[in-house]
């Protein structure tokens, strides 16, 4: 008898000699992704106004799919009957799924927490249901994403006192049932969420006991609520240097630029955030310099491309003008503005990676903030955050 | 400038071939019956060009309406080839034309000088002038004269005759504007033919825009479009269609907008009609319906896509809302080759249209963009092969057995 297969492996490409970045091969059952790593958000088993197969022309490795709303509609059983979530929605790389316990917590008006899970009533027929740590885990095991996660006990970012230590240590003790519940070990990896609210004794406290469970990867979870960037990366930074290196690190729910590149210095593997694709649909598009409202009047006769440096099938056709008078009356338009802005994210990650196995990402760094913000004006957290780790965005002297 | 070539002519219907198309490349021709892509603002309807290109006999003519067009035209003039280069259809022949058979026209709002056209901003009565000066922006390949097609079963005589005089005399000035119009020198001018349902207003119509230089002829104004076109029966008019396409010459192109359901098309074909719209398909799209009408005189349907058709209240195509999809992994049709059916299945999107997910008109308008040109493709082989007839009895059997098309299904073109 052999060992249960592992379903990750991940293998350090190169590491940045400053910084905490690093760029890495992580081979999930279906697909070997490059990291750091941006996961578009496909909640409902589509990501909205994109096929899979366009998906795949941009070069996305990997998304998501949300537990909760997937569990209601279709429901488990169906998309397990039909071979996984894959068959079902025809994307052939990799899939990661959350547990259901942050969309109980946001979308569910009436949520209790108890230690054997989350109660709540259903949206659609009012009965009184129940999410333990066993049923989320059942439910991935259904859907088959390459990454699940752990039901952990989410509060608001912002929430202080003896609420956020019981939710860590009880986020302990939900992975320790989700690993016993977990079915398919050699098919699906299971990732522990690092909690502890904006308290740096809980995180560490957090993280060391999650280091003891033996899963392939970690996320550190609970900070894309509306806490300051000042605690952000204080807390990012703080587990990943508890985490270990030889383990996919995600942080949860981050996804502006600015951000990325921050948390990726940090040592930050995986992030997936909403915001591209739903600032899509509003009329957005994302450059590097930050976001152009196609809606706006001034774009009525621009005659350039969103950027002229992308290579998506919305630049290479079409004009800001003509996205100007489409944008948010033709639905069409939203799958064009969503492609580019993936793009967008995946040539931004693409660019870190290169940058990182050059080992020239402080230099990266330095330039993307300078075109970001041309008047210098950091944020002052970036600026701290990237101080800690080597790289001096007001230092002129250091190049 | 284009012209047409008329290749075949049995009984009515005839098969044809636009050529000298001068926007495509010289050796490309394109052959009637066609329909054209409708577009809303220049573009397919929640179809990205990538995914569109995929489809088989995809037809290279863009059907670009005036009110989805909202000050458009401002920018396109910038451009030394309009519409085309400010949409990216470069690969696509641009038919402008002035109502969008997608939408209801309201009635009585046009006047003495002015056609009412309803786009995103409400009602713009648009003059003559106006309406010139907005085409030379365009520059489309082909497009139509402004026209008072305000016009229906119950419309009366006089708002007929109106509708008819009206008509010539824009085209007279149209023409008298496009003559003189440096832009518009390679584009083709379409007269349109109104009289709703009087044969004499009609026929008048039709011989008066005969005797002017038009390229094509468009027939219009039997219903008000929109929903309201998806109860016209060409069947009801045939006898009417036979005897004004009498007056107009057989070498150039007729086009009928509106015009729905496969029965709808075959009989129009028949009456000697060559180029239609996609405002069928884009409905069905709309509302969550898949097109599943068999057209395949080779292959018989499967008893369960039967099954489904007859007990579907709308004919021709199945409604994926449907709650028995929900768990029904089978494709959206069974035998169909499009990029939907070989990967998706009627589960997948019943589930995307539950969800409201962009995702479901996007395989929903593949779907039946792919069905509806194959049907074409079905209706030129089929004259070319000289079985037509069986084609039509085929089509004709998967109507619902009402009343009315018991009668009429005894009655061939």
């Amino acid at each position: 008898m052999t060992a249960a297969r592992s379903a990750l492996s991940l293998k350090i490409v190169s590491e940045c000699s400053v910084t905490k970045a690093r760029c890495c091969k992580m081979t999930l059952p279906h697909h070997t992704v490059d990291t750091p790593v941006f996961m578009p958000v496909g909640t409902q088993g589509t990501l909205k106004g994109i096929t899979p197969e366009q998906l795949e022309e941009l070069d996305c490795q990997i998304m998501l799919g949300n537990t909760y709303h997937l569990g209601h509609r279709p429901g488990p059983k169906l998309i397990n009957e039909i071979g996984g979530l894959h068959n079902f929605m025809q994307w052939k790389r990799c899939l990661l799924t959350d547990s259901g316990g942050f969309q109980m917590v946001s979308l569910v008006k009436l949520s209790e927490m108890t230690e054997e899970g989350v109660k709540f009533v259903s949206p659609h027929d009012n009965s009184v249901m129940m999410l333990t740590p066993e049923k989320s885990i059942e439910i991935q095991n259904d859907i088959g994403a390459d990454i699940i996660m752990q039901l952990d006990d989410v509060v608001s970012s912002t929430t202080t006192g003896s609420r956020v230590v019981e939710a860590m240590h009880r986020s302990v003790r939900w992975l320790d049932r989700c690993i016993k519940a977990h079915k398919r070990p050699d098919k699906q990896n299971l990732f522990g969420i690092v909690q502890g609210g904006l308290d740096a004794e809980l995180r560490t406290e957090c993280a060391k006991e999650m280091v003891k469970r033996d899963v392939p990867g970690f996320a550190i979870g609970g900070l894309s609520g509306g806490e300051e960037k000042y605690h952000l990366w204080r807390m990012v930074t703080l587990s990943t240097d508890i985490l270990p290196k030889h383990k996919p690190r995600y942080l949860m729910g981050v996804g502006f630029a600015v951000d990325l590149v921050v948390c990726v210095a940090l040592g930050c593997d995986m992030f997936d955030c909403v915001y591209p694709t739903r600032t899509a649909r509003f009329g957005r598009a994302l450059v590097r310099s930050g976001q152009l409202q196609l809606k706006n009047q001034r774009y009525v006769a621009d005659m350039r491309p969103i950027d002229a440096d992308c290579k998506c099938l919305t630049c290479r056709n079409y004009t800001r003008a003509f996205l100007h008078s489409i944008v948010t009356h033709e639905s069409v338009s939203c799958s064009l503005v969503s492609l580019h802005n993936i793009a967008f994210q995946m040539k931004l990650m693409s660019d870190i990676r290169q940058s990182i196995r050059e080992d020239r990402f402080p230099q990266f760094i330095r330039d993307f903030f300078l075109e970001m913000y041309p008047t210098k004006k950091y944020p002052e957290w970036a600026v701290d955050a990237l101080d800690s780790v080597g790289v001096h965005l007001n230092d002129e002297f250091i190049q | 400038m284009m012209r047409f070539i008329l290749s075949k002519v049995t009984g009515g219907a005839r098969l044809g071939l636009l050529t000298e198309l001068q926007s495509l490349s010289s050796s490309t021709t394109i052959e009637t019956p066609m329909c054209m892509v409708y577009t809303r603002g220049g573009i397919a309807p929640f179809v990205t060009k990538d995914l569109l290109a995929k489809i088989a006999n995809l037809p290279k003519v863009a059907h670009v309406p005036l009110n989805t067009l909202t000050r458009h035209h401002e920018t396109a003039a910038k451009f030394e080839n309009g519409l085309k280069d400010f949409a990216a259809m470069h690969d696509f022949i641009v038919y402008s034309c002035v109502q969008d058979s997608t939408e209801q026209m309201p009635v009585f709002q046009n006047d003495k000088t002015t056609i009412a056209v309803w786009g995103r901003a409400g009602k713009q009565k648009v003059t003559v002038d106006e309406y010139m000066r907005i085409q030379e922006s365009v520059k489309p390949d082909w497009y139509q004269a402004l026209c008072d097609s305000d016009a229906n079963k119950d419309s009366s005589k006089k708002r007929l005759r109106k509708g008819v005089e009206r008509t010539l005399n824009y085209l007279d000035e149209c023409l008298e504007k496009h003559n003189k119009s440096e832009r518009l020198k390679a584009s083709a001018l379409f007269g349109v033919l109104e009289g709703g349902f009087q044969r004499q207003d009609r026929v008048f119509s039709a011989k008066e825009t005969a005797k002017r230089p038009v390229a094509g002829f468009c027939i219009e104004g039997f219903d008000n479009f929109g929903p309201s076109a998806e109860h016209f029966q060409v069947s009801d008019i045939k006898h009417l269609i036979k005897d004004l396409v009498m007056e107009l010459p057989a070498d150039k192109p007729r086009m009928m907008p509106g015009v729905m359901t496969p029965d709808n098309v075959l009989e129009a074909v028949n009456a000697g009609i060559d180029i239609f719209d996609t405002a069928y398909p884009y409905f069905a799209t709309s509302r969550g319906c898949a097109l599943v009408f068999n057209y395949s005189l080779e292959n018989e349907s499967s008893e369960e896509n039967k099954m489904s058709i007859k007990e579907s209240p709308k004919p021709f195509q199945i409604d994926l809302n449907d709650d028995r999809y929900t768990g029904d992994f089978s494709p959206v049709l069974e035998g169909c080759t499009c990029y939907v059916c070989q990967r998706y299945t009627k589960a997948y999107v019943h589930h995307l249209l539950v969800t409201t997910e962009l995702l479901a008109s996007i395989l929903l308008m593949i779907h039946n963009f792919h069905h509806y040109f194959g049907f074409f493709e079905e209706i030129r082989q089929s004259l070319k092969a000289e079985r037509l007839d069986r084609l039509y009895t085929k089509i004709h059997a998967q109507r619902p057995k009402t009343e009315s098309s018991v009668t009429k299904d005894n009655d061939l073109g």
